[in-house]
């Protein structure tokens, strides 16, 4: 297990190809340019962009009310959300696509397909997701899995619909994009953002 | 060997909805590899495409993002026909193709 305190955001460096989340984020400042191969070329670091490019979207006001609210937080729901980033962009398994008497070999790693879900977030202004979890044995071919995921959502929007839409969109997206038999996406609210439409 | 790995990497950039070519293998070697970039590799030189023999038969190894408007096994079969059609026009016969999806790019609306 990798000792918090020791490297940023408790995250071992390995699980984005050697690169910390910190360095994605100093890149996305430079605009992604130069381009530098070591991350373009880093499934990884590519998924770990695309929610972090998200997350900005939406940072900079929700940072100061976060810290408005909470002067000196523990560790506030940017930074375990930029740890949900990291954790969830690892490879992970290898979910098949292909039946075993085909004669090609297709996959699609746990990493991407959590990159699908997360992506949800594109539809919905201001929803944020933390964490995602795929619970089951996503290595056996139509295997029947579960979803969890927790989520941010902006305050003023009826929770239980925001949830139902959102699940519809994330069990949308695996139909697409797996062959799972998703069984139940639970969602779990951890936070509610001050976002609104308007918010600068 | 490296003759077969430009042909198959030039074939999976030309099926569309392929968004690029990534690295395969394991943490250790794809720090190796990210490291010998940053220390002034080209990319071309890090192939993002592994062949190997094994008990005489040729396996191809490739990792690939992909859009998300189009079904991603679609994309993924597509990306198997086209290299196994190449490899073999090249008569490696029977090659076995193993394709993985690492990414999954956001290109609008699904359908």
């Amino acid at each position: 297990m990798t000792e918090e305190g020791n490297l940023p955001l408790g995250l071992d460096p390995g699980d984005l190809d050697g690169h910390t989340i910190e360095e994605l984020m100093d890149y996305l400042d430079a605009g992604r340019s130069p381009a530098d191969p070591s991350i373009e070329g880093a499934p990884g670091c590519v998924l770990a962009l695309d929610a972090l490019e998200r997350l900005r979207a939406l940072t900079p006001a929700l940072v100061a009310q976060d810290e408005a609210a909470e002067p000196e937080p523990e560790a506030s729901w940017v930074q375990s959300i930029l740890s949900g980033i990291a954790m969830d962009a690892r490879a992970g398994r290898r979910i098949p696509l292909s039946d075993p008497d085909d004669s090609s070999d297709l996959a699609i790693t746990e990493g991407a397909v959590r990159g699908v879900i997360r992506a949800a977030e594109n539809v919905f202004p201001g929803i944020l997701i933390g964490r995602c979890r795929l619970n089951g044995d996503v290595t056996a071919i139509d295997a029947t899995v579960s979803v969890e995921i927790d989520v941010s959502v902006p305050f003023g929007q009826p929770i239980v619909q925001l949830a139902n839409r959102l699940r519809a969109e994330i069990a949308a997206r695996l139909r697409t994009h797996t062959r799972l038999a998703v069984t139940g996406i639970d969602i779990t609210v951890h936070d509610i953002s001050t976002w609104t439409e308007n918010t600068p | 060997m490296s003759e077969i790995v430009a042909e198959v990497e030039s074939v999976v950039l030309a099926v569309p909805g392929v968004v690029g070519l990534y690295r395969t293998g394991s943490a250790v070697t794809n720090l190796i590899g990210a490291a010998a970039e940053r220390l002034g590799a080209s990319a071309d030189a890090v192939s993002r495409v592994t062949v190997a023999q094994r008990e005489g038969r040729t396996e191809v190894d490739i990792a690939i993002g992909v859009e998300s408007g189009a079904a991603a096994a679609e994309t993924a079969q597509a990306v198997s026909q086209r290299v196994e059609a190449a490899l073999v026009a090249q008569a490696v016969p029977e090659p076995l193709i193993r394709v993985t999806i690492v990414y999954v790019a956001e290109t609008g609306p699904l359908g």
